[in-house]
């Protein structure tokens, strides 16, 4: 079974957990979309790269979900990203990686040129059958080529997840769609530096747009902690989560 | 050449424009090759003039000997005016050797080309034939199979591809025929030879061109070996085809190309070998050739694939006027124990030749450049730390797979810029993190930060290469988040107390955690 690792979360996606046959979504939400700011090229790649960092976590979720009778060496992950997308986020980064819990040589790793030919490598690595997922980072994608992938899944059980641009419309023939966004993360127990707290655990926020098998969860939001020793997503602990009073008033109660 | 009026090529030699070359029409008119141009005129006022081209004679003889793969992979230009074909174990496709040649000569014609040819044992006997062989009859000399002596025997000794002074010498010594030379006792043809040399006092000692004149013959002869080198690789096994039709479209090509894929697994699993490498070439009708070539990451002899591989290129290979002739050849090979395929199954797939063959299918229509595996390499600096390398081979049974630092400890990102981006740090502190910068033209409040981390440059690389200051500075680097929960790994470039003489440090952006 494929989870999120987080009992809160994976209650709403039904008992199954995530559908290993099927195409999810993941998008980045908006940063300056709600306070009407114009969304630069800065953001962008940051507000991006929290979604394909999430991508990244369900694909270490996978791996260490997957069936133990299996042979290791099958378990493999194909990521299709067009180059011009991984020359703005930054290329995969093997110790990174390693450090989310996603082992990189389990990784074959597609640079195309064109999306057409991203979307072409991913429909191969479903044809073959032999993958345990695939992962393809694109700016849109077409209801037709999404119906191709969605297709080409069911019949080899290999699941896609698809990281789309924000604006773009969403998929078609998708199990589930994502929103992502980056939530702040709550002081590091330990760490000091200079007056600004260290970062704790890497935190989202993390909304289910849609779920085909559990239409009654969608558009619940939660704030989600990935957890670099365990590999897996817990929740984030709603009081941490509050933001810190402002100063004048604490003041004004001392 | 079209014979309706004589023609010549012309090259500016020795200061004056000599003839290089002549058709049949001009030849019988007596002009003659190395005349002046303006002496062939003077007897023959008709007489057409094109300046010679050596270089495109070049290379049409280079495409012609291409296309003349279709009658014997081994196959070469032969000085600068012909080429060789071996046609061993090739003959009986054609119905044997007078056929093939009849259909070769038939070919060259209808390229409009005048050629001659000889098909003997050994190259020196078939370079001897073509050019000497059929004086007035035939376009072609056979020499019979096993008999090399006697068909060469009334040549002239010019036929042995002898340079002009030994040709010189040899009839200067009455040896006009190669036949003369047969009976000979080699001993005291160097003999003769030195005595000749010494009265006219040559440059060329005398035993060098008598080994010269012998070691040609005896290659003539097959008395010893001629390593012969090939215009292309030679194939470990070959598959070949050869239609009365040409082909001309895609989709008969394609049924052809499956059955040769299929007759080059059958030959492969005869010696329990798989294809680590093939090529497909499809001989045109009009003498061009096209060649696909593809890889394997694992030895397979799996018919599908072959073609799987092949036909992504298929497609877009241009049959031009038709294509009559195909060779797949398997250039690479590895073992490949025999495997029982499933019952009932024609394609007996495990996940291992599954992963293969995707693998393969990637990485033929993207190119290596596109498709990898990430591997650890032995350095503390971020964007040396890891290799591309083709993706793992899943069939291997061992992969060593050597440990990746950092999967504790000091945080990494999983996205790293290929270049570190500069950043405008504003509220600097010193030694400290940056309260606020500017990337890519966005302000961030920094509201977390961890650091410093610092990475040394590799001094052993500086003394190696003697390098520049700026990337010889030590890094800091500290893993700040913005007010949103954005986290991105940041560097200063450079010590404070080194300000003064290495300039003020530098901060840069180097990957983002997501």
């Amino acid at each position: 079974m494929w989870t999120l690792g987080a009992p809160e979360i994976d209650t709403r996606l039904g008992p199954a957990g995530l559908d290993a046959g099927a195409v999810h979504e993941i998008k980045p939400g908006l940063r300056g979309a709600a306070d009407g700011a114009s969304h630069t090229v800065g953001h962008w790649a940051s507000d991006w790269a929290a979604s394909v960092a999430f991508a990244l976590c369900l694909a270490a979720r996978r791996l260490a979900e997957m069936p133990a009778g299996r042979d290791p060496r099958e378990n493999r992950i194909l990521w299709c990203w067009p180059e011009k997308i991984a020359r703005e986020t930054g290329r995969l980064h093997g110790p990174g990686l390693a450090r989310l819990g996603l082992a990189p040589s389990s990784l074959i790793i597609v640079e195309t040129a064109r999306a057409a030919d991203t979307l072409w490598a991913l429909e191969e690595g479903l044809k073959s059958g032999s993958l345990a997922l695939a992962a393809g980072i694109l700016g849109e994608v077409a209801l037709t080529p999404a119906r191709r992938l969605s297709l080409a899944g069911q019949e080899s059980l290999t699941p896609t997840l698809l990281v789309t641009d924000a604006r773009a419309p969403p998929a078609g023939a998708t199990a589930t769609r994502w929103r992502i966004r980056p939530a702040p993360s709550a002081p590091h127990p330990f760490g000091i530096c200079d007056g600004l707290g260290a970062p704790g655990e890497k935190r989202i926020r993390v909304t289910l747009e849609r779920c085909r098998r559990h239409p009654e969860s969608e558009a619940s939001s939660l704030v989600l902690e990935w957890s670099d020793e365990t590999h897996r997503f817990r929740l984030a602990p709603a009081l941490e989560n509050r933001a810190p009073a402002p100063a004048h008033t604490r003041r004004r109660a001392g | 050449m079209p014979d309706e009026a004589p023609l010549a090529l012309v090259e500016s030699r020795a200061n004056a424009i000599r003839i290089v070359a002549v058709n049949a029409r001009a030849e019988k008119e007596g002009v003659r090759i190395g005349a002046p141009l303006a002496d062939a005129r003077a007897a023959l006022p008709a007489l057409l003039s094109r300046p010679a081209e050596p270089r495109r004679d070049w290379a049409a003889l280079l495409k012609l000997a291409r296309w003349a793969g279709r009658y014997g992979q081994a196959r070469n230009r032969d000085g600068e005016d012909g080429l060789w074909i071996d046609i061993s174990g090739v003959a009986h496709l054609f119905g044997g050797e007078e056929k093939l040649i009849a259909d070769f000569s038939a070919r060259l014609a209808c390229f409009r080309l005048t050629a001659r040819l000889g098909l003997a044992g050994t190259l020196g006997a078939a370079h001897a034939l073509a050019r000497f062989g059929s004086p007035g009859g035939t376009p072609w000399a056979i020499a019979p199979e096993g008999e090399t002596c006697s068909p060469l025997a009334h040549l002239p000794v010019e036929a042995l591809r002898l340079a002009p002074e030994s040709v010189l010498l040899l009839q200067r010594l009455g040896l006009r025929r190669i036949g003369q030379l047969y009976d000979l006792p080699r001993a005291a043809l160097e003999r003769r030879f030195r005595s000749e040399t010494a009265s006219k006092s040559k440059a060329k000692p005398s035993a060098a061109i008598a080994g010269a004149v012998l070691a040609r013959l005896d290659q003539a002869l097959g008395v010893s070996a001629e390593p012969l080198r090939g215009l292309a690789e030679p194939p470990v096994l070959a598959a070949r085809r050869l239609w009365a039709e040409p082909l001309l479209f895609s989709e008969p090509l394609e049924a052809e190309v499956a059955s040769l894929a299929h007759d080059l697994c059958k030959s492969l699993a005869d010696q329990a070998l798989g294809a680590r490498r093939i090529r497909l070439s499809l001989y045109r009708t009009d003498g061009s050739v096209a060649e696909i070539a593809a890889g394997l990451s694992r030895a397979s002899r799996a018919p599908a694939h072959l073609i799987g591989l092949l036909k992504e290129k298929l497609s877009e290979i241009d049959a031009g006027f038709g294509i009559d002739a195909a060779v797949l050849e398997a250039l690479a090979v590895d073992r490949l124990g025999t495997a029982q395929a499933a019952l009932g199954a024609e394609l007996s797939h495990t996940a291992c030749d599954a992963s293969a063959a995707l693998t393969d299918r990637l990485l033929n229509r993207l190119g290596p450049a596109r498709v990898f595996s990430l591997v650890p390499h032995a350095s503390h600096i971020p964007e040396r730390s890891e290799r591309r390398a083709p993706p793992l081979d899943p069939g291997l049974d061992v992969v060593y797979e050597p440990p990746w630092p950092y999967a504790r400890g000091p945080r990494r990102p999983p996205f790293l810029l290929e270049v570190p981006e500069i950043i405008t740090v504003m509220a600097e502190v010193p030694e400290g993190p940056p309260a606020r910068f500017v990337w890519r033209r966005v302000a961030t409040r920094v509201v977390r930060a961890q650091g410093p981390e610092r990475i040394a440059p590799e001094w052993w690389r500086e003394i190696a290469k003697h390098a520049d200051k700026g990337d010889s500075r030590p890094r800091d680097y500290y893993t700040i988040e913005d007010d949103c929960g954005a986290r991105y790994w940041v560097f200063r470039e450079g010590l404070y107390q080194h300000a003064a003489e290495e300039g003020p440090p530098r901060w840069f952006l180097h990957g983002l955690f997501g």
